[in-house]
């Protein structure tokens, strides 16, 4: 089809999120505006989580949006677009982080160690909060997906189907890379003395 | 640990407006650079316009779907007072200013051919296998090669201008007296009144704006000027002298790309770029903000990091960024170890900021423990 651009006018659609998706395909930047700010905040944090950074968390969820924004015709079920979204911005951090860690062993990158206590909220409570230093004393070191599956496990707190489908990954390989995540995890905790 | 605690409830993320809101204007700002979002050219259409958009957006569909016969090929779209704009199915854009004429002059499958008869139309072409976009001005060809470009042809028929901001185009004069590739960033000129013979000297990059402004107000005719589009121009290109200032949003666009892509120097080149030669466009401080940012955490340049970091604070008052940017001025003061503005800075944060995100961060800089 042939689409003529017409000046912007709202369209009535309702504030269900496939209402907003389809607005958006059809070129509404006030629905993706208003999709923005609806999952502005849950991306960043996810991000954030995930990246332990913050400038990096703030380019991540760039480029989720971006990329989901300018990919809204591949989103079958546009009422799944939270679940969608998610699920673009944990693939897009594994490749971030992956090609991070590939530009640190090229020594074009410093690894800069995650400082636990500038991730973790004052008042955490205190298994949570050694919890958290835990994962987030390892997690640097740890292979893209192995740190991608632990944060959305420990840190989440989801469901292996959920990583596994966020990851778009299959569940037996989710398990395998949580399972060498958190026996690192284990060793790392018996060599400080955390228990 | 149980279901209704979440660690994720204990991990610092700071989710304020602010920052928001600049992540939005980043996102934004490249949706914008993305083909398929149409607000680019939204809004601009007389009801005019648009129903003779229609008609040329019909016959280019028609002209790159089927073969179209003899309907289309002379269908004509003019502009009075605003622009307008049309979009093919690929992702494909036309855009023609106020005052504009075009005519599809194409009647090939899969081939497209729009004569310019004055103003300016401004194409975003999507690469599709097989097909060939032209655009034609009063005798020169433009062909297409996946690309944005625009061609303008002055209001006296006597200048053809292209420039390119992204991709490939080839420039052909009908006489064959020239052909050439122009590549992104790239400008090419040509004084069709002028006769070959009394050829101007090349272009240099600083004239250029003038004789470019010159041509495109001259008002009045020229009394040997070409006909529309099958005589070969009689004068001689200014050669292709490369357009030396993209504007502030091209260059803001290329130092986010070139950052995202790893390239730090290629990214701190753009919004120098930028800073040098558009310091008062609004975009200036995210650009300072952006290079404060590479300086201090990519390249260990603290000094230059401050210096960035102050015009960011300059020159964005109200951006939502301006928060940022004072607390990483603070943390490059403490870096540099110069503490007594480090100590001024932050006082200067707690004062605009109370309460701010970073204020914690900011309280323990400066020598505090």
């Amino acid at each position: 089809m042939v689409t003529l651009t017409a000046p912007t006018t709202r369209s009535g659609a309702g504030p269900t999120d496939a209402a907003l998706v389809l607005a958006a395909r059809a070129g509404e930047v006030w629905a993706q505006e208003a999709l923005f700010q609806r999952y502005a905040r849950q991306v960043l944090a996810l991000a954030q989580r995930i990246l332990a950074g913050r400038d990096d968390a703030d380019d991540l969820a760039q480029d989720a949006f971006v990329y989901a924004f300018t990919r809204l015709d591949t989103l079958n079920n546009p009422q799944a677009f939270q679940a969608w979204l998610r699920s673009i911005v944990v693939r897009t951090a594994s490749k971030r982080l992956r090609r991070q860690r590939l530009l640190t062993r090229l020594g074009l990158r410093r690894n800069e160690p995650i400082e636990p206590d500038t991730v973790i909220a004052a008042d955490a409570p205190p298994d949570i909060a050694a919890e958290l230093r835990a994962v987030y004393g390892l997690i640097e070191r740890l292979p893209s997906e192995e740190r991608v599956a632990l944060v959305l496990r420990r840190v989440e707190g989801m469901e292996l189907s959920q990583i596994a489908e966020e990851m778009k990954l299959s569940l037996a390989t989710v398990k395998r890379r949580l399972s060498a995540a958190e026996g690192r995890l284990e060793r790392a905790r018996a060599r400080k003395g955390a228990f | 640990m149980t279901p209704d605690t979440p660690p994720s409830k204990y991990v610092k993320v700071d989710v304020s407006p602010a920052r928001i809101a600049r992540v939005w204007a980043e996102v934004s700002s490249r949706l914008d650079a993305a083909p398929s979002r149409g607000r680019r050219f939204a809004s601009r259409g007389t009801a005019l316009a648009v129903l003779a958009g229609a008609a040329l957006a019909l016959a280019l569909y028609v002209l790159s779907e089927r073969h179209a016969r003899s309907v289309w090929p002379r269908a004509a779209l003019e502009t009075a007072n605003d622009a307008m704009a049309v979009a093919l199915d690929d992702g494909s854009r036309v855009e023609l200013a106020a005052q504009t004429k075009v005519r599809v002059s194409g009647t090939e499958p899969l081939s497209l051919a729009l004569a310019l008869e004055h103003g300016r139309v401004d194409c975003d072409i999507t690469p599709r296998p097989g097909r060939h976009f032209t655009v034609s001005a009063a005798g020169v060809e433009v062909r297409v090669k996946g690309t944005r470009f625009g061609v303008e042809l002055a209001p006296a028929r006597d200048r053809v201008e292209v420039d390119v901001s992204r991709g490939l185009v080839e420039v052909i004069l009908k006489n064959g007296a020239d052909r050439r590739e122009l590549a992104a960033g790239e400008h090419w000129s040509i004084d069709l009144a002028q006769p070959a013979t009394t050829n101007e000297p090349r272009a240099a990059t600083s004239s250029e704006a003038t004789d470019s402004s010159a041509a495109s107000t001259s008002g009045e005719p020229v009394a040997n000027a070409p006909p529309a589009s099958d005589s070969a121009p009689a004068a001689a290109p200014h050669t292709s002298a490369p357009r030396t200032a993209p504007g502030a949003r091209e260059l803001l666009d290329l130092g986010n790309a070139a950052r995202r892509a790893g390239d730090v120097a290629g990214a701190t080149h753009a919004y120098e770029e930028l800073l040098s030669t558009h310091p008062t466009d609004a975009r200036a401080g995210l650009a300072a903000f952006e290079l404060g940012r590479l300086r201090m955490d990519r390249l260990g340049d603290v000094q230059g990091a401050i210096s960035a970091l102050q015009k960011a604070v300059t020159l964005a008052p109200g951006a939502g960024f301006r928060e940022d940017a004072m607390a990483r001025l603070v943390e490059a003061y403490a870096a540099a170890g110069a503490l007594e503005r480090c100590r001024s800075a932050q006082r200067e944060y707690s004062k605009s900021y109370p309460g701010g995100v970073h204020a914690t961060a900011v309280a323990r800089q400066c020598g505090a423990q």
